[in-house]
């Protein structure tokens, strides 16, 4: 028997080396960094370098950039999230009604974004969403509705980052949502046809509700995404206009990477992430559903 | 996929690859010399002429991109092991000085630009040799200008205004009168730099941006957008700012000397005389700007320095700089260059020397490049009109008082003062 | 409760694979019929046609007086038992049963009252709030079964109910669904790969081969006399042997028909004994000996091939020991050679 646990413990090894160097290591280098307030300085003369306990964290707590990054960042999360999984529902079950010989042709339409580049998108979309030569303001021309500054107003500019960032990402739930469609066996429709649900009631009572764990699954997965936007905004707004696009990560990048202020950075990467945390442990504690445990 | 973790890894990473690297390519190199960008690629093709000339030495370059050289830098300094040589962004020196990174430098021409030669003083000791330099100042389109009345663009604020509200009357929808994209910050920088209260105060250890001089900088930036001569669009926004511009979508530009390049590689030749250049107005007279540009360093931890100082000596002659404008338009730093063709005989070129003459260097202090993109986020809000220049600056002020708390704890502590020299050393100062 | 008709049925797919052909059957009003089958024989289609999830190439389906050919499943009246039960995994037994219920705007309380009814006459109150997967076989079977009284139909379509069951649960179960038949008074067609379990429940059975109908008659017919020499070879159990005239010992006393005949014997027909006079007689070699309880198998090579015997022998039998066996000419089953119909022998 005590045998048998050194052997398993001999098996996960490996793994929880990995774990330990890539991930708590860092984590625990990041945390402490967090309570200092390293910076150029602190390279230079050690001198510099302060245990300033959780002084990062209020001024965190004070800072108006942080706090605009963080409902700009929610935006996103709380708009693009659902956003994204009608789409992705919404096109997986659409695809499926398509004539057997273009479905492929479709699904690998809006499968592309997601294999493409972010920076290549957003450069695209930084032309299709130009003012006054885009082809976005061009077709609202022709339906006759103004021509909006997508990324020159703040408002805006947060709605046309959700909108690249909910076209890049849906391609990839649609797989996944098509996959699980075709789990669903078909007798469960012939069962309810014939108890007399109609299309609607098939997809409601039926399709909807057996998604239900792909879909909470894909909604943990494009939180904890969105939750870390930065690529979209960097290369579409980077960050602007009047700061509405600069999301935390992006905060967090421009502290640590731009201005060398490691131990604010890190306290916005510890904050970040004890966020994400929390909602994944909520997100496994209230995990209603069928499939039990 | 996007984790922040993910990124501090991949860095992590990087910098151990780097280590490696470094240690790798060394051995059969001479001389390591990081450079940048397109100067990387003109380099290489300038290192042939160089190893030519010194029989058995080899340079290896390695390129770096703009927006990673300054990581890259530092990693290689705190990791120590820098490269021999190295271009340097020169709002970069500083960081590299207050890490005692670099080597101070020997004399090595009399005729550089000398607000270029200023920014590589700390306490004055020199720490970087100019390579190229850049300023910005006016394009323009003199034909639009001569139809609203004037020969020539402003010398003063006043007069320039009016220049920009004439003009505004006789152009179409959407034309303006100026671009000044709001994502730089170099514009307002000009600006500011062109009235007399310095920036930041006490020998660089306070926000000065409530100084009056500031206020009427940002005031006179505001009322531009404001009052609609200029749209407050960044350069992104645009599709093809040359094509725009030859259309009269502008009318004022203020950029810097790439843009020449550009305008001739985008405008056909039949163009060329659609656009122009001159010097900033200031506020009551011909105006000061900023200098920019690149040196080079040499590292402390470099064993080869005689090597490294043959190299840049080699890179300065009157040869390599017209070569290197020629290759990448980067102007050079050495007065002399500027009496020979192609530089002596373009007259696009003039405003620019004349500008280069005319400078004010920025306060050289780690934390400028921060400060700088701090005040053009405060300066879009203002220019938005959702901050009063008032309540901004003061805001401000606190801001930049607060990320200088380090550098004052330094200076307090530290024998080795990184502060500018006085600035009645600056000959831009005397020539307003 | 109605009669259900089903009239020159033809399923043709759509690549061309004919997966029934002319099938014609009725249920009466209130029979258990069974259709019985080997596997891939079209059981299920024909369920799935009468049941309108799918739609019939040629031929009529009547249920009750109205031809619902036309007809979407939800207008046809009836219920179905799938194969697998078809349970909603993410509902519990109660949601599951109630589904039908609640997708026609039953009001809240009588659907409770229903639900509650028809779980307590299967036995799974306690189940109510369970979910399929957390459910023994039997459970699902019977929420399957309960689903389907709900509606009440007019008539019970079961396509293999008991078949993912083991086999003391199956006879159970078996035994409850003929006494829920009998109590609810509903017309059911039950499918069946299981010729015993289609011996055993059906009032009349309907055997079906290659999505052909082979015989129509009740167990007891079916089985003394089966139509041709599939059905006899399929129903019972162990299966009929087929011997030619000349396997038995005097090929003159095997009675002749026109043209060349098989014989069927069943192997529980052979005795150790003579009986009658005009008894056959076949000997062979004992290869095999296999108890089955109070009877024995035995399998012989005789001058022809092999034969299972099940008897009651009086002595111990050795293998590879000689045996005779008789056969009374009553039991002796003949079909044509090349149309594998039945022949009925001259006594
Ligand atoms: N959708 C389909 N596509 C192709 N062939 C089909 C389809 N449905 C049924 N078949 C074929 O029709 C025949 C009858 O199928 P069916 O399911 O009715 O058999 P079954 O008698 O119910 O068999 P089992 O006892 O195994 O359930 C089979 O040969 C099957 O391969
Ligand atoms: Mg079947």
């Amino acid at each position: 028997m005590k045998r048998k646990r050194s052997t398993g413990a001999l098996f996960v090894l490996p793994a929880l080396v990995l774990l330990a160097v890539f991930v708590f290591i860092p984590l625990i280098g990041v945390l402490g960094l967090s309570l200092t307030d390293f910076g150029v300085y602190s390279l230079a003369d050690s001198a510099n370098l302060h245990v300033i306990g959780a002084a990062n964290y209020w001024h965190l707590l004070r800072d108006r950039e942080a706090w605009q990054a963080l409902e700009t960042t929610l935006v996103v999360v709380v708009v693009g999230v659902p956003a994204t999984l009608f789409l992705s529902l919404v096109s997986a079950l659409m695809i499926e009604s398509i004539a057997e010989r273009w479905r492929g042709m479709f699904r690998t339409a809006l499968f592309v974004p997601v294999v493409c580049s972010t920076v290549a998108i957003a450069i695209s979309w930084r032309y299709l969403l130009n003012t006054r030569f885009g082809l976005v303001n061009h077709l609202l021309a022709l339906l006759g509705l103004g021509a909006p500054d997508w990324l020159g107003s703040p408002h805006l500019a947060i709605l046309a980052i959700t909108i690249v960032v909910v076209w890049k990402g849906f391609g990839y739930g649609m797989i996944i949502v098509s996959a699980a469609r075709k789990e669903i066996p078909d007798e469960l429709y012939d069962a309810a046809r014939i108890e007399g649900a109609g299309v609607h009631q098939r997809l409601l009572r039926i399709t909807v509700p057996m998604l239900a764990p792909t879909l909470g699954l894909l909604a943990l997965l494009d939180v904890s995404g969105y939750w870390q936007l930065f690529a979209e905004p960097y290369v579409l707004t980077q960050g602007g206009p009047l700061g509405s696009t600069t999301s935390l990560l992006l905060l967090m990048y421009e502290r640590g990477f731009r201005w060398w202020r490691w131990g604010a950075a890190s306290a916005i990467a510890v904050a970040l992430t004890a966020v994400m945390w929390l909602f994944a442990w909520v997100q496994r504690h209230t995990r209603a559903g069928w499939r039990g445990e | 996929m996007r984790s922040a973790f993910d990124r501090a890894r991949a860095l992590a990473a990087l910098g151990a690859a780097m280590l490696a690297c470094a240690g790798c390519t060394h051995a059969p190199c001479g001389l390591t010399v990081w450079a940048i960008g397109s100067e990387a690629d003109a380099l290489e093709r300038m290192v042939p002429g160089f190893e030519a000339s010194h029989p058995g030495s080899s340079v290896c370059v390695q390129e770096l991109a703009w927006s990673s050289a300054q990581a890259r830098l530092l990693s290689a300094v705190a990791a120590g092991d820098p490269p021999d040589v190295a271009q340097v962004g020169d709002t970069d020196i500083a960081m590299l000085v207050t890490l005692h990174a670099l080597r101070p430098e020997r004399h090595i021409a009399d005729d550089f630009f000398p607000g270029a030669l200023q920014v590589t003083r700390f306490d004055g000791v020199s720490y970087g040799v100019p390579w190229y330099v850049d300023t910005r100042l006016l394009f323009y389109r003199p034909d639009i200008l001569r139809r609203a009345g004037f020969d020539r663009p402003a010398r003063t604020w006043n007069g320039w205004l009016k220049q920009m509200r004439a003009v505004r009357r006789i152009l179409g929808p959407g034309q303006y009168a100026l671009l000044a994209p709001t994502n730089e910050y170099e514009f307002l920088e000009v600006l500011a730099l062109q009235e007399p209260a310095p920036m930041l105060r006490d020998g660089d250890r306070y926000s000065n941006f409530t100084s009056t001089s500031f206020q009427r900088a940002l005031s006179f930036y505001k009322s531009l957008y404001q009052g609609h001569l200029a749209p407050r669009v960044d350069d992104r926004q645009l599709v093809n700012l040359w094509w725009e511009m030859a259309r009269g979508d502008f009318v004022f530009y203020v950029s810097g000397p790439w843009n020449i390049g550009e305008f001739r590689r985008f405008l056909p030749p039949r163009d060329e005389d659609l656009w122009m250049t001159a010097p900033m107005p200031g506020p009551d007279g011909p105006g000061v700007s900023i200098i920019g540009g690149s040196d080079f360093v040499v590292f402390r931890a470099s064993h080869r320095v005689r090597l490294a100082r043959e190299f840049i000596r080699y890179m300065l002659a009157d040869e390599q700089q017209v070569r290197l404008y020629e290759l990448t338009g980067d102007l050079p730093a050495r007065r002399g260059v500027w009496r020979l063709p192609p530089l002596s005989t373009d007259i696009k070129l003039q405003a620019f020397r004349s500008q280069l003459e005319r400078v004010r260097p920025f306060e050289a202090i780690p934390e400028w490049d921060e400060i700088m993109d701090g005040m053009r986020r405060m300066a879009a809000r203002v220019a938005a009109g959702d901050a009063t220049v008032r309540g901004a600056t003061a805001r401000f002020d606190r801001t930049v008082d607060g990320w200088l708390a380090k550098r004052r704890e330094f200076l307090a502590r530290s024998r080795f003062p990184a502060a500018m020299p006085p600035r009645g050393d600056s000959l831009g100062a005397k020539a307003r | 409760m109605a009669a259900l008709e089903i009239e020159h049925v033809e399923k043709i797919l759509r690549g061309g694979q004919a997966v029934l052909r002319d099938v014609s059957c009725s249920a009466r009003d209130g029979e258990l019929l069974v259709v019985v089958g080997p596997s891939g024989c079209g059981k299920s289609t024909l369920l799935r046609l009468v049941a309108g999830l799918e739609s019939v190439t040629r031929g009529v389906i009547r249920i009750g007086e109205r031809t619902v050919n036309e007809l979407p499943p939800q207008q046809r009246d009836v219920a179905m038992v799938f194969q697998n039960h078809a349970l909603y995994p993410h509902m519990t037994v109660y949601e599951n049963l109630a589904f039908g219920l609640r997708v026609r705007g039953t009001p809240r309380a009588r659907l409770d009252q229903r639900v509650r009814l028809v779980a307590a006459q299967l036995g799974i109150e306690a189940m109510l709030k369970r979910f399929p997967r957390e459910l023994s076989g039997g459970q699902r079977q019977r929420t399957a079964l309960g689903r389907a009284m709900l509606r009440n139909p007019s008539v019970f379509l079961l396509d293999e109910p008991l078949s993912s069951l083991d086999a003391p649960l199956r006879a159970e179960l078996r035994r409850e669904l003929a006494a829920l038949h009998r109590s609810l008074g509903a017309t059911m067609v039950y499918v069946t790969h299981d010729q015993s379990e289609a011996l055993s429940l059906g009032q009349r059975m309907v055997v079906l081969a290659g999505g052909r109908v082979q015989q129509i008659d009740t167990p007891a017919h079916v089985f003394q006399r089966p139509a041709n020499r599939f059905v006899a070879g399929f129903v019972g159990w162990p299966p009929m042997n087929f011997l030619t005239a000349d396997s038995f010992d005097d090929v003159a006393r095997v009675p002749a028909g026109q043209g060349a005949l098989e014989y069927g014997v069943r192997p529980e027909c052979f005795s150790a004994r003579p009986g009658g006079g005009d008894d056959l007689q076949l000997t062979g070699r004992i290869e095999r000996i296999e108890s089955q309880g109070s009877e024995w198998d035995l399998e012989l090579t005789h001058r022809l091939g092999r034969v299972l015997a099940r008897l009651r022998p009086e002595r111990t039998l050795e293998v590879g020991e000689q045996i005779r066996l008789w056969v009374a000419r009553g039991h002796l089953h003949a079909f044509d050679l090349t149309s594998g119909a039945r022949v009925e022998l001259k006594p």
